[in-house]
């Protein structure tokens, strides 16, 4: 089974939460947001360029905007797959997390 | 949003453009850009600016980061290979390295002849004058023009902005108190001269200082050894015991990359006065250099300037000539009318090319030839996520190491034999390691070689499949020996050519030189006539006639190797469209026997007929050929001057000067008048001295010099030196040439070393089972020694009509040349099949006499 790293963990989630809206500047934000921590856009690119390779998300060219100044921005959806490693990914966390006490209360 | 601040700077844009997948690249600008933005309007543009910065930053840094950690790696392979096969590193990086100095000497003198005349200011306008003369069956250029033209191109035409005439002028005595020297280095100038040509004052103004007739400009050196440490300046120079000049301005010293040569300066209008007939028209005894007008064609003016001539000066009409104005900046490297020293340039950069080149190959066919033990390492390489690009960078790299290795070993080499070459070259170029044209260049060197080197063994190399290459099928077979073949092939055919041309070449130069000079240079002194020596020539000719050690004593207008005046003549019969420029020399009685000169009609001058004097000239062959007469004895000719004489002998051509051209048509006259000033200021006396008795025959010149000349310190000169000086410039050439082409040979056998030794290397198992099996030492060497012999054989045949077409189109500058012949090729080949052998044969005599057990037990 394949697990995901933590930031390929952001990244899915954040793209699933922006649904039609995800390409990179708000992922970032989103990221940013929920880690409370900087990310740089380049560690973005590289997590989202390995997903890609493993599948787990699709990527569209969305039209060129003139806000952009003409430069077209990239719009990403989570693929089955990554929503099974998602999915796969939670569980081995719940199992782990399973009758641990003392640390979180929920 | 229009705003500049909207947009990313280039470099940050292009940085990510370039860091990021192709297919990221330009949507990732514009997610920058957006951040960029926002972050400007929110908060500051000082904080997005630092944003944009830390991302980029941090960008490059992590990216390096992988980058040195492949990096590190590959760095360690290739020095544990340099360092597991030292022998076939040395031999790498010492044949690189050598090919790389040669490449990079033969570059700073490349760069020294290109380097000559552009120090002058608007060199691009500058031009020398030359002419274009023709005559029946032969044409030929010159930039010999008067002054004359020179003076009606300067007042007729507004596009020359100046123009000035340079001439040389004979040895002169300068004195300064008691210091006293020969002066060879005087030109007479025009007063423009220092407007067109750029040469810095260190003292005294260019515009004024050869205002006035008796104006002196003296070189740095001159001063420092007539003046010491003294201000020059208006000091004075007295000229052969009679003339004061005086010091008007001392410039520095000529640039070594000049092609005009000169140490002191005076007017020209000095000759006004003392020999006016100089400056006539006829006269072409001087080179004229013009400055036009910015955007002026040259090719224009020059037609302007033959209709203008034909126009208003109907009288020169008759001397009309093609002018041309020639680029100063080809004044050096072109001759007129095609030709020069810019063929040793393309000649030498050729040779620079093939020696890298060689070096080049040696460096693919090891590495090509080593690929079956480096396959392993593809092969694991591209198990653990390497893909090809990756491993043609990892190649290339590695030979750019090695070729950087070979580059620092090449600037110590070039740093020994800079001097020796300089010798050879008769250069002083200096090295500046720091020069930024150097460095450019030499990196230009070292990528042109790390990239040619490693570009096969990258290509070939990472083409290995990872599966077969483990599996140990290392199929190192048919692809990579056949292109080592090729390799060989190409190496040893350009050794062998060089080899062929290297031979030619000797023996063309040696031919010109050794050619029948139709005329004994050996044991013949000449003396510079200097004032009052002409009125007691015939004094000192007789008293030096006593002396038992001196055969005979004559004396000549000029010394026959310098080219003289040239003027038209008229004869009996002559073709009325027929145009005839000759050389008319004045000699004294004896001239042609002292010389040992042939007759092959007529006879000498001789004073038993008085009239000879006035009435006799002497012609030589090629004079008579020309003008074209079947019976020449008694007809007459008519000099420019009007006088005419009548043919009383026909001499054989003697080859005075450089045989790469024609003999020049001479008629000799007797001298009429030995105090002439003509005479006393080129004239020479040649003095033949009987063989054994030099010194003696010297010492009683000079006795007999002092008595009569004491103002004048006595110089005399060996005429054979004379003519030799011809040939320096092309013995120079040869000399550089033979040492290139050995070079080039030795690195092809060192890198046919390196070959041979890892083939045996490779066989040594088949070489046991074979000695096993009974095969004999001798078979051996044969097996190993065949395949080569086979490869330089092919080479030879690619060689030799390459080498044929080449010397073909070289012999063809030379008015006197030798046929190539066919030996010269066969020797070549045989002499490159022997090299090959040799070097082969030493590795196969090896491995055939080892004990095959040893053998066997390999591995």
């Amino acid at each position: 089974m394949k697990l995901l790293t933590r930031a390929e963990e952001f990244i899915l989630l954040a793209i699933w939460r922006l649904g039609e809206e995800a390409y990179c500047v708000p992922i970032l934000d989103q990221v940013q947001e929920v880690s409370n921590k900087k990310w740089t856009l380049g560690s973005i690119y590289i997590t989202l360029h390995r997903l890609e390779n493993k599948n787990f998300v699709e990527s569209e060219l969305g039209k060129p905007t003139a806000e952009r100044g003409g430069k077209s921005k990239r719009f990403y959806t989570v693929t089955s797959a990554g929503v099974e490693a998602l999915r796969a990914t939670r569980m081995v966390e719940k199992a782990m997390w399973d009758g641990i006490q003392g640390i979180v209360y929920e | 949003m229009k705003s500049k601040k909207t947009k990313l700077p280039r470099f940050a844009s292009w940085t990510i453009k370039n860091l990021l997948p192709d297919y990221l690249g330009h949507t990732a600008v514009g997610d920058y850009e957006e951040v960029y933005v926002r972050t400007a309007e929110h908060e500051s543009a000082l904080k997005a600016r630092i944003w944009l910065w830390r991302q980029i930053f941090s960008a490059i840094l992590c990216s390096f980061f992988w980058g040195i950690v492949m990096l590190k790696s590959y760095i360690k392979v290739a020095f544990r290979n340099m360092y597991r096969h030292k022998g076939f590193s040395f031999i790498n990086i010492a044949g690189l390295a050598v090919g790389m100095a040669c490449a990079m000497l033969i570059f700073l003198w490349v760069q020294n002849e290109l380097s000559y005349d552009r120090f002058h200011k608007d060199v691009e306008d500058i031009y020398r004058v030359a002419r274009e003369v023709q005559q029946p069956g032969q044409t030929y250029h010159t930039h010999y023009t008067s002054a004359e033209l020179c003076r009606v191109i300067r007042d007729e035409f507004p596009e020359i902005v100046a123009a000035a005439a340079i001439n040389g002028r004979p040895r002169v005595l300068f004195k300064h108190g008691d210091k006293a020297f020969y002066e060879g280095g005087l030109v007479q100038v025009d007063t423009s001269f220092f407007e067109i040509l750029s040469f810095p004052f260190i003292a005294g103004d260019s515009k004024t200082a050869l205002l006035d007739v008796d104006a002196i400009v003296i070189t740095e050196d001159i001063a420092k050894k007539y003046f010491g440490d003294e201000n020059p300046l208006g000091k004075t120079l007295t000229w052969n015991n009679w003339l004061d000049r005086r010091v008007t301005g001392v410039i520095k010293n000529i640039p070594q990359n000049s092609h005009i040569r000169f140490d002191m300066v005076i007017n020209t209008e000095l000759m006004r006065s003392s020999w006016p007939e100089g400056l006539q028209w006829e006269m072409k005894i001087f080179r004229t250099y013009v400055k036009l007008q910015k955007g002026v064609d040259p090719e224009q003016l020059g037609h302007k300037v033959i209709a203008a001539i034909d126009n208003k000066y109907p009288q020169h009409s008759q001397f009309k000539d093609r002018i041309y104005f020639q680029p100063l900046t080809q004044a050096h490297l072109h001759a007129v009318g095609g030709g020069g020293p810019i063929n040793y340039v393309y000649i030498f950069s050729l040779i620079a090319l093939f020696v890298l080149l060689i070096a080049c190959i040696n460096y693919m066919n090891l590495a090509t030839a080593r690929s079956a033990s480096r396959a392993k390492e593809v092969g694991l390489r591209k198990v653990v996520g390497s893909n090809r690009l990756q491993l043609t960078k990892q190649f290339l790299g590695e030979s750019l190491f090695f070729v950087f290795f070979a580059y620092l070993l090449s600037l110590f080499l070039i740093k020994i034999f800079l001097p020796v070459f300089n010798q050879i070259a008769g250069k002083t170029i200096t090295i500046n390691f720091f020069d930024p044209r150097f460095i450019f260049a030499s990196l230009a060197i070292v990528f042109f070689t790390g990239l040619v080197a490693g570009s096969y063994p990258a290509l070939y190399l990472s083409t290995f499949a990872a599966v077969q290459v483990l599996k140990g099928h290392t199929s190192s077979g048919l692809k990579g020996a056949a292109f080592r073949r090729v390799l060989v092939v190409t190496q040893f055919s350009l050794s062998v050519g060089l080899i062929i041309c290297t031979v030619v070449v000797h023996q063309q130069l040696d031919f010109l030189r050794n050619k029948e000079l139709g005329f004994n240079k050996e044991n013949i002194v000449y003396i510079p006539m200097k004032e009052n020596i002409g009125k007691n020539y015939q004094a000192i000719k007789n008293r030096m006639l006593e002396d038992p050690n001196i055969l005979s004593v004559t004396a000549k207008d000029r010394l026959p190797t310098r080219a003289f005046d040239v003027g038209l003549i008229d004869w009996e019969g002559k073709d009325v469209e027929q145009k005839l420029e000759v050389e008319f020399p004045w000699i004294d009685y004896g001239y042609f026997e002292t010389l040992n000169m042939e007759f092959i009609d007529g006879r000498d001058f001789s004073k038993e007929f008085s009239s000879d004097v006035r009435d006799a000239v002497i012609v030589n062959e090629e004079a008579l050929e020309r003008m074209n007469l079947k019976s020449p004895l008694g007809k007459r000719i008519t000099f420019p001057s009007g006088r005419t004489s009548s043919i009383v002998g026909v001499v054989k051509n003697a080859y005075f000067r450089s045989r790469q051209y024609e003999v020049v048509p001479e008629i000799y006259r007797l001298i009429p008048d030995f105090n002439s000033g003509e005479l006393n200021l080129f004239g020479v006396i040649f003095i033949k001295i009987r063989g054994g008795s030099i010194k003696e025959g010297i010492s009683a010149g000079e006795d007999m010099w002092k008595a009569v000349n004491p103002n004048y310190p006595f110089e005399y000169h060996f005429f054979d030196a004379a003519v030799d000086d011809f040939y320096r410039g092309e013995l120079k050439m040869r000399t550089l040439s033979d040492y290139f082409s050995i070079l080039a040979i030795l690195i092809s056998c060192l890198g046919l070393f390196g070959l041979a030794s890892f083939m045996a290397e490779r066989r040594t198992k088949e070489i046991g089972v074979r000695k096993v099996l009974g095969a004999s030492g001798g078979n051996i060497m044969l097996l190993l020694s065949g395949e080569f012999v086979k490869w330089v054989v092919f080479a030879n045949l690619i060689a030799w009509p390459a080498a044929y077409l080449a010397l073909h189109a070289w012999l063809k500058n030379y008015a006197y040349r030798i046929n190539m012949e066919w030996w010269v090729f066969l020797l070549s080949g045989v002499l490159a099949l022997t090299i090959a052998l040799l070097t082969v044969s030493y590795q196969a005599l090896k491995s055939a006499r080892t004990n095959p057990v040893e053998a066997l037990r390999y591995e």
